[in-house]
């Protein structure tokens, strides 16, 4: 309908009812069609480093298969010292590879979902490779008693995502507030992409819901209910501290600083800081070794 | 032991973020955002 068809219009040189932009011609229509839109993430894509740590991950799940067949094997000698050293860097490494995908799940590019699959595809592949050198461990050396402790490794797996959410307590808060991110150096992402998406939020909530109900399911049927979740907070409370104080630094030392030597001093001081402070409390808690007991005794 | 646990753990994340770095990627920070939930601002203006 356009004014002159209003049967009630005003005469010529009256003052119009309507403003000057309805009596303008009408605006040649904007082609609204989806492909003239860009959206804020991009589709599917293999960020790279998503492949580095995919890549690294796979690698060091070969040495996680020989964690437990090298337990086993180990009896006292000259190489047992080895063995030790072995299994602690093992350990220490099994460590990494969960900074690792805690990175990049939190500050990777992309969607989150998209990040989360990476994030769990190679947990699953890291633990898988550890539970494979267990089994076969368990079939050679443990002859004697053949049974798999199925309660005990489900307890373990359902409690992961409990683990991996307290690695990446102190990560998010860092990206949602600092808005800390791992980009290509120069790129500038729109403002949208710093923002939580209603998507994403979903998308947490979800995960953070499936993650208590995992680790409820996993109870064991004859553990008491307190000791259960007091070992469980105990774990929590380890990994955001680990996360805290040598995940959050070696990044930031790592990634962050203009000159790669500086940070390299940097971590280099912070490891030898963690590990002289490390020895001291596993002295403190552990007094008098094997030599001390036999002098007490005697 | 408690030296090589570190040890480890710093090899295979800094390692890994060497390679990373050296693939051109780099820790990139905003100044703080008080609500993270807020509605999406426009971008400021590039230097």
């Amino acid at each position: 309908m356009t004014p002159s068809d209003y049967p009630y219009a005003s005469p010529e040189g009256a003052k119009s009812w309507q403003p000057e932009s309805a009596l303008a011609p009408p605006a040649p229509q904007l082609d609204a069609s989806a492909s003239k839109f860009t959206l804020h993430e991009p589709a599917f894509v293999v960020p790279t480093l998503a492949l580095i740590v995919a890549m690294v991950v796979l690698i060091l799940s070969v040495f996680n298969a020989t964690m437990v067949p090298v337990a086993v094997a180990m009896e006292p000698g000259p190489a047992f010292a080895f063995g030790l050293g072995y299994m602690s860097l093992l350990l220490g490494s099994i460590g990494g590879q969960a900074a690792v995908v805690t990175v990049l799940a939190v500050w990777g590019t992309g969607p989150l979902w998209q990040r989360l699959v990476w994030h769990w595809v190679l947990v699953l592949v890291a633990f898988s490779a550890w539970t494979f050198g267990f089994v076969v461990a368990m079939n050679s050396q443990f002859g004697r008693n053949p049974d798999f402790p199925e309660e005990e490794f489900f307890t373990v797996l359902l409690g992961l995502p409990l683990l991996a959410l307290a690695c990446q307590a102190v990560p998010w808060m860092l990206k949602f507030y600092f808005n800390w991110r791992i980009e290509q150096e120069g790129e500038d992402p729109p403002a949208a992409d710093r923002r939580l998406s209603i998507r994403d939020m979903i998308v947490g909530t979800v995960v953070v819901a499936l993650t208590m109900a995992a680790v409820r399911i996993g109870k064991p049927a004859n553990a008491a209910e307190g000791s259960y979740w007091m070992g469980w907070l105990f774990a929590v409370a380890t990994a955001t501290g680990i996360s805290l104080v040598c995940l959050v630094p070696m990044v930031y030392f790592t990634l962050g600083v203009r000159r790669a030597w500086m940070g390299a001093i940097e971590v280099a001081a912070l490891a030898a800081t963690v590990a002289a402070v490390g020895t001291i409390l596993f002295i403190m808690l552990n007094p008098g070794g094997p030599s001390d007991k036999k002098k007490r005794s005697s | 032991m408690m030296v090589m646990i570190p040890a480890g753990f710093t090899l295979t994340l800094c390692g890994t973020l060497w390679i990373v770095r050296a693939g051109g990627y780099r820790l990139a920070t905003s100044p703080p955002l008080m609500n993270p939930f807020g509605p999406p601002t426009s971008a400021p203006p590039a230097a």
